[in-house]
């Protein structure tokens, strides 16, 4: 992951994680206070509503003792109710006439005996006796009570009140009053969000036609006295008036400030992610040109300068960058010439170690003369045949080294070779040391393509290193030839010496790096160089007390440039 | 009007009139039966009186009326073959005289010579079988008595007929069903033959206001009929009408406190009945409390004249089987109404006292369409019908009552028909101006240039 991703994420989880608990934390508050106000709102409705119906109540009062007033003057009354047969008529009709007079929709007046003798809801109910209701509707007071009253087409609800008086002998009384309905109800809504229901253990009555919902709020309830059952056991229930409140307003409104607060903070996460991208991009954009400008410095090459202009962190950065390549570029050519320095010096050592490799085995054979002519004079004619080769070897190893320094730069001869002649003859040429390397080289002849003389280079240096590292008790060291089925010629030289630790193993072809007393810390470097020069591969395996194992895969001949 | 209204619009005492019933005098002018004359004016042709109506009046209904208002606007310019007068007495109207075989079930007719429809052209007895043909083509229930007396008809000549009965209650021909018209008229009404012609004037009249011609000027007044827009009758009195017809006993009083007024009453032509499919209600049940029951409902609970109801019912006295009628069971179920039509304020407060006297029913008021239907269905616990007081062919109104109300002739022994009141109107006119006869309709005729009853 990019850095400008990683400050662009970074950017942006800030800015939506602080976005998202802000608007989280006001939408919350915004509910809780909505929701507050609107429930005290919905307890005012409430109370309200009870102050209408006990105003209704009062004016269904007003209304009966109004009616009452009035028939102290009405003769023809008088006469009904005393009994008169021509006043039957006036006397059924009598009551309808004055409920709908007073604005009433229930009135019956009934004598002492609590017989109906007329009725304006019900006009034929007339002769009904119902004398509990009056005595009842008396005890309630100025409760407000609900009856349930019949009428012709069924049951209905009334606001009840009772009021008496008396005309000559007969004492009367009327119970009339309001229907309360739908309509009723409506009237205390005030609010189409409110409903106004009438619970009476027979059923309800509801301002609503349609079921309030669960999410309605309940408000308040008032208690009511109810007067249900018709006939000889009237008697006094408990009713309710319920105001509930459909909370769809307050959905609708919190569903608003959900959607609102959605889009701000969509809003705001859109316009954090582009300041995160901007800012992320001001971030990035000098680093990367900086990046840039890094990658282009060389310590061959002129002076880059990395100029960005800028005053901030960045442009002090840049500036402390260039001067920092400077300072590097002025080491390098310090480090240059001072390995050049070295590589002379390093250039002797080779020589004499090469040449030290050529003297060698001619000073091991005019050893060998010598001894041969003090102890058998006679046999050093034959001896000598026996050693001529090798000595003619060493000679010209000599010449061809002589005649590659004299290039100074070697020349790597590469062409196409038998590698197991090689591997044989450094084999020969390293056992006359007293050690005797083993060898595992088929006879039949193993192509490789190279240099013979930088592979015999290579061998000598692994052999003379695989034998001086065999502790004085005695080793073996072996030269094994292999041919991989992917063509080329494998060569494996290990001893059994003391091994290496992973520190040296990681340093072992470092130039200058020994761990022989004595020792020039050159041969594996050289090695390292000419089997780069062959552009063969060179592994090593090794581990303390387990020996030393090198590995030369030679190139195929098929390599070789037509 | 209710289906059985429809179906039975006859009404005339039947049981008295076979004995009368056997042949009139074409030339006979016949005086005003002294009981059936309302009104002591002197006969005022030439003058004008003006008629009050409660109802509009559609002429595409002739020949049927649908209410109080077409049924007198028709009464005075359609007639029928015969007419019955308010004692019962048949009496010549388009036909002159008529004969009965010896069956009484085949009657054979002969117009009056001379009669003629508005537009001048002669009636004959093919324009009568084309109105009853007419008649009998339309979908009203009493389609029915049409499309049979038609079906039974043969013509002899231009002026003879010959009619066979469904029964011997000839007098059938006395059913406003039957009033002879011409429907093919380019006056925008039927041609009537009858003693008044709608004037063309009159459609400049207020709405539902008429104007009726005489015929014979001479002998008999104009007729101007304006409807009271009200709907209280006494406004129409406070107007100056000379005629008004109504069954509101406070417009009675009112009228009769009026010096120049005289209310008459007219013959009593309703009946009020509570059919019951199934089990009666036991305060309804024949006995002295019953009767009690009718006295008070009479009485107490409607706001028209009314009487308990009387026997002779026509409906028992129709001698057709019950068996040879198909059963028609009542719908499954039963609610608890007492079911009246909304409309009829007298079979209103006959339902509400009936449901004040049982705590278990209720009253339920229904449109003319739905309460012919929850007749028929007898689902209910009762129904309050409006029935003719009496019946031309008692046989013919039970076959309509039994279209109405299937379960009611044949439903079972607890289907009944329990009368309840008979209610009547009562003529209230100018008593210096208008002098008119009533018939069995309690009609007022304001002809007298021809033999009217």
């Amino acid at each position: 992951m990019s850095f400008r991703t990683r400050v662009l994420l970074a950017f942006a989880a800030a800015t939506l994680l602080s976005l998202l608990v802000l608007a989280v934390g006001i939408r919350q508050q915004v509910t809780t206070r909505v929701t507050a106000q609107h429930e005290r709102r919905v307890e005012a409705l409430a109370r309200v509503a009870m102050q209408d119906l006990a105003r209704e109540n009062a004016d269904v009062s007003a209304r009966l003792h109004s009616l009452v007033a009035s028939l102290a003057d009405d003769n023809r009354f008088r006469l009904a109710v005393q009994g008169a047969p021509a006043e039957r008529a006036f006397l059924l009709d009598w009551a309808g006439g004055a409920m709908r007079v007073s604005g009433l929709s229930m009135l019956q007046l009934q004598d002492e005996a609590g017989r109906i003798l007329s009725s304006g809801h019900f006009r034929n109910e007339y002769d009904r006796l119902e004398p509990r209701l009056p005595l009842l509707l008396a005890s309630a007071a100025d409760r407000p009570t609900v009856v349930r009253v019949r009428a012709p087409e069924g049951p209905m609800l009334v606001l009840a009140r009772v009021d008496s008086t008396r005309i000559g002998s007969r004492a009367l009384t009327l119970v009339g009053g309001i229907t309360i309905d739908q309509g009723f109800l409506n009237r205390f809504a005030r609010d189409s969000e409110v409903t106004v229901s009438l619970a009476t253990p027979d059923g309800m009555v509801s301002s609503d036609s349609t079921p309030a919902p669960d999410t309605s709020l309940v408000s308040a309830a008032e208690q009511l006295a109810y007067i249900g059952s018709l006939g000889d056991s009237l008697q006094v229930e408990p009713a309710r008036l319920v105001v509930t409140h459909t909370s769809g307003e307050l959905e609708a409104l919190r569903r608003d400030i959900n959607r609102w607060f959605a889009v701000a903070l969509a809003a705001a996460a859109l316009a954090g992610l582009a300041l995160a991208f901007w800012l992320s991009a001001g971030l990035s954009k000098p680093l990367a040109a900086l990046a840039r400008a890094t990658s282009s410095i060389s310590l061959e090459g002129p002076d880059l300068e990395i100029a960005t202009g800028r005053d901030d962190e960045i442009g002090t950065l840049a500036r402390r960058f260039g001067a920092m390549g400077r300072r590097l570029r002025a080491s390098a050519a310090q480090l240059l010439d001072a390995e050049r320095r070295a590589t002379r010096g390093d250039m002797a050592r080779q020589v004499n170690h090469d040449v030290k490799n050529g003297l060698i085995p001619i000073r091991n054979v005019v050893q060998h003369l010598a001894e041969v002519q003090e102890r058998d004079p006679e046999r050093l004619a034959a001896v000598f045949a026996e050693r001529r080769a090798t000595l003619e070897s060493s000679i010209v190893y000599l010449d061809t080294l002589a005649r590659n320094y004299a290039r100074l730069t070697p020349r790597i001869d590469r062409r196409a070779f038998d590698a197991s002649a090689v591997a044989r003859e450094a084999a020969r040429s390293a056992s006359s040391d007293g050690v005797v390397v083993q060898t595992r080289i088929a006879g039949a002849p193993a192509t490789a393509l190279g240099d013979p003389v930088v592979l015999r280079r290579i061998l000598d240096n692994l052999l003379r290193n695989a034998i001086e590292s065999l502790p004085p008790s005695g080793g073996e060291v072996t030269l094994e030839m292999k041919l991989p089925p992917a063509g080329g010629v494998r060569l494996i030289v290990a001893d059994t010496g003391r091994g290496m630790s992973d520190e040296e193993l990681a340093r072992a072809f470092d130039d200058f790096h020994t761990t022989k007393a004595g020792g020039t810390g050159l041969g594996l470097s050289v090695v390292r160089r000419l089997a780069a020069d062959l552009q063969a591969d060179l592994r090593v395996e090794s581990a303390p007390g387990r020996g030393t194992t090198f590995v030369i895969d030679l190139p195929p001949a098929s390599n070789s440039p037509a | 009007m209710s289906p059985l209204r429809n179906a039975a619009s006859l009404g005339v005492f039947a049981f008295s009139l076979l004995a009368c019933a056997t042949s009139a005098h074409p030339n006979a002018t016949v005086a005003p039966v002294a009981s059936c004359v309302i009104g002591a004016a002197p006969r005022n042709g030439g003058d004008t009186l003006s008629v009050a109506v409660l109802a509009p009046v559609d002429w595409a209904h002739v020949p049927e009326p649908t209410n109080a208002a077409e049924r007198l606007a028709f009464a005075q310019t359609y007639e029928t073959l015969i007419d019955v007068d308010c004692d019962g007495r048949a009496r010549p109207a388009l036909a002159a005289s008529w004969t009965l075989d010896l069956t009484r079930t085949r009657i054979t007719v002969s117009l009056r010579k001379g009669a003629r429809f508005w537009s001048g052209k002669p009636v004959t007895a093919g324009d009568v079988l084309a109105a009853w043909r007419e008649t009998g083509a339309r979908s009203m229930s009493s389609a029915r008595l049409a499309r049979e007396i038609a079906g039974g008809t043969t013509i002899v000549d231009d002026h003879t007929l010959i009619v066979s009965l469904p029964d011997t209650a000839w007098l059938v021909l006395a059913d406003r069903t039957l009033a002879i018209y011409e429907p093919q008229s380019i006056a925008g009404w039927p041609e009537g033959s009858g003693p008044y012609r709608i004037a063309e004037r009159s459609a400049d009249l207020p709405p539902g206001g008429f104007m009726l011609t005489p015929v014979a000027p001479a002998f008999d007044p104009y007729l101007v009929s304006r409807r009271v827009p009200s709907g209280d009758p006494r406004d129409a009195i406070d107007a100056g009408s000379d005629v008004l017809v109504t069954d509101d006993p406070v417009a009675v009083s009112y009228a009769i406190a009026r010096a120049n007024l005289v209310a008459v009453p007219l013959p009593w032509t309703r009946s009020y009945a509570l059919a019951v499919p199934r089990e009666a209600p036991a305060l309804l049940q024949p006995d002295s409390d019953s009767a009690a029951l009718r006295v008070s409902l009479a009485r107490d609970a409607v706001h028209v004249e009314a009487r308990a109801a009387q026997p002779p019912y026509w409906w028992d006295a129709c001698s057709a089987s019950p068996d040879s009628l198909p059963a028609t069971p009542t719908a499954d179920g039963r609610s608890n109404r007492v079911v009246f039509r909304r409309d009829d304020s007298v079979a209103r407060a006959l339902a509400e006292r009936l449901v004040a006297l049982d705590p278990r029913s209720v009253a339920a008021g229904l449109s003319a369409d739905d309460f012919a239907r929850a007749l028929r269905d007898g689902g209910d616990l009762a129904y309050v019908l409006d029935l003719p007081r009496v019946s031309l062919s008692p046989c013919v109104n039970v076959g309509d009552l039994r279209a109405a109300a299937p379960w009611l002739v044949s439903g079972g022994a607890d289907a009944r028909l329990l009368p309840l009141i008979d209610t009547r109107e009562s003529a209230i006119v100018r008593r210096d101006r208008v002098s008119a006869t009533v018939d069995w309709r309690g009609t007022l005729h304001f002809s007298h240039a021809s033999s009217r009853p």
